[in-house]
């Protein structure tokens, strides 16, 4: 087992930012009538999503989400010593997403800046090798940005996908603070077996992109999709999402001898409430202190634990001081589990783009 | 029971229930897909009132054995 525990570091703020535009699951026109769309929902939890419209790449939302979380923290841009972009659906191929925005956010030239390209896992492990740099002392204040733009590369014709994923982006900011601070303690998880559970085939080096890559076909009654679409094979999903996380978690209470009766939170990733509400009883903490956005914001990959802090807990956090657990597992396949203490957090509401 | 779940399967797969036969699983009709096996096992989970332990979710993608664990867990 990977285990890590970090001093020093606190999170000090959070904000999220979605696009305005919002697609009810009920209407969705990919359906043969409402009463498919409601299985849908029924099954899943998720009504509704945010959605970009063309042309808005995760990196807007995150802009409009930095510039809010900043102006409520009262930092300035030269104040940001690290700072780390969660995300796939980046703008280019090259460079980093993380190089184009220092520069429209306006950071220092000696900031510490990159991507990392996890999916649903991402807040986690971001916040797991951001603290972590920091917790040497150096890196006085960090903003972790944790953001996607899922309707971008799933198809819209693609039924599988379209009603499950929206689009969002987090920012997280990060603090040195001996004086505040709590241990922060971290378990890890991968299986690159099922690397193709949720993927793109094309577009990358392996699979460059060709003609026929970017050739919609109908795979199966209703799912329409190009090569360079993401596919998520929904029954791998399933299978690892009800194995691995609840492991991970009792992992996690195990190794850090964490009582449950003390936990404040369990934020788990939106990516179902069916699974979710397993892996919620399968550590035996109680549903009011398992908060969840899904039915709102659809998966958000690795937006949906801190858009679930920012859209349920901000006042909260904002107040006392809040034993938490989260997990993160998706894409990958890669799993993270993490314990933290969160309490006078300066909270953005949800800004809409 | 086991007329009963066939019953409930149909209804949410929207097909007749002379399709739901013993040997029929997932992905062998389009309306059975992951999505599908979701809503199968929460509605039954809801109707009938019982739980699904999580370490059987994943087999349960079959007539057979979804009628078969449902009767377990009623007589346990």
């Amino acid at each position: 087992m990977s285990q890590l525990t970090i001093n020093n570091v606190r999170i000090a703020g959070m904000s999220a930012c979605v696009p305005a535009t919002v697609e009810d699951n009920r209407t969705l026109p990919i359906y043969k009538d409402e009463a498919e769309a409601l299985k849908v929902i029924a099954s899943t939890g998720i009504e509704r999503h945010h959605k970009v419209e063309e042309g808005t790449t995760a990196s807007d939302l995150t802009v409009k989400a930095v510039e809010a979380l900043l102006d409520k923290m009262g930092w300035q841009p030269e104040d940001v010593d690290c700072f780390a972009y969660v995300c796939t659906s980046r703008d280019y191929i090259a460079p980093q997403t993380a190089c184009v925005l220092q520069d429209r956010l306006k950071l220092r030239h000696d900031c510490c800046v990159f991507d990392l390209p996890f999916g649903c896992s991402g807040w986690v492990y971001g916040m797991s090798i951001v603290s972590s740099l920091m917790s040497h002392g150096t890196l006085k204040r960090a903003l972790l940005v944790a953001a996607e733009t899922n309707t971008q590369n799933r198809n819209q014709r693609d039924t599988t996908v379209r009603p499950l994923f929206g689009d969002a982006a987090t920012v997280t900011a990060l603090e040195y603070d001996p004086e505040k601070s709590h241990p922060m303690n971290f378990m890890f998880g991968v299986d690159g077996s099922g690397f193709d559970a949720v993927w793109a085939p094309y577009g990358g080096m392996r699979n460059p992109v060709t003609v026929e890559a970017l050739e919609e076909k109908e795979v199966s009654p209703g799912v329409f999709r190009r090569g360079v679409d993401m596919i998520v094979n929904g029954m791998d999903v399933f299978g690892f999402a009800i194995k691995q996380p609840p492991r991970s978690l009792k992992e996690l209470i195990e190794t850090f001898n964490i009582d449950v009766e003390t936990v404040d939170l369990l934020l788990l990733h939106q990516a179902n409430k069916f699974i979710d509400e397993k892996i919620r009883k399968a550590v035996k903490i109680p549903a009011e202190k398992t908060p969840y956005c899904l039915e709102e914001y659809g998966n958000v990959t690795s937006a949906s634990i801190p858009l679930t802090m920012v859209s349920r807990c901000g006042d909260r956090l904002a107040g006392q001081e809040l034993h938490c657990v989260a997990c993160g597992f998706g894409v990958g396949l890669a799993w993270a589990s993490m314990e933290f203490y969160a309490g006078d957090v300066k909270m953005v509401d949800v800004i809409d783009y | 029971m086991e007329s009963q779940v066939k019953e409930i399967i149909a209804r949410v797969l929207n097909v007749d229930v002379g399709r739901i036969t013993d040997d029929l699983s997932s992905g062998e009709i389009p309306e059975w897909d992951s999505v599908g096996n979701l809503a199968i096992i929460s509605t039954i989970e809801q109707e009938l009132d019982i739980e699904f332990p999580l370490e059987v979710l994943f087999d349960l993608t079959s007539v057979r054995s979804i009628v078969d664990e449902v009767n377990r867990l009623y007589d346990a």
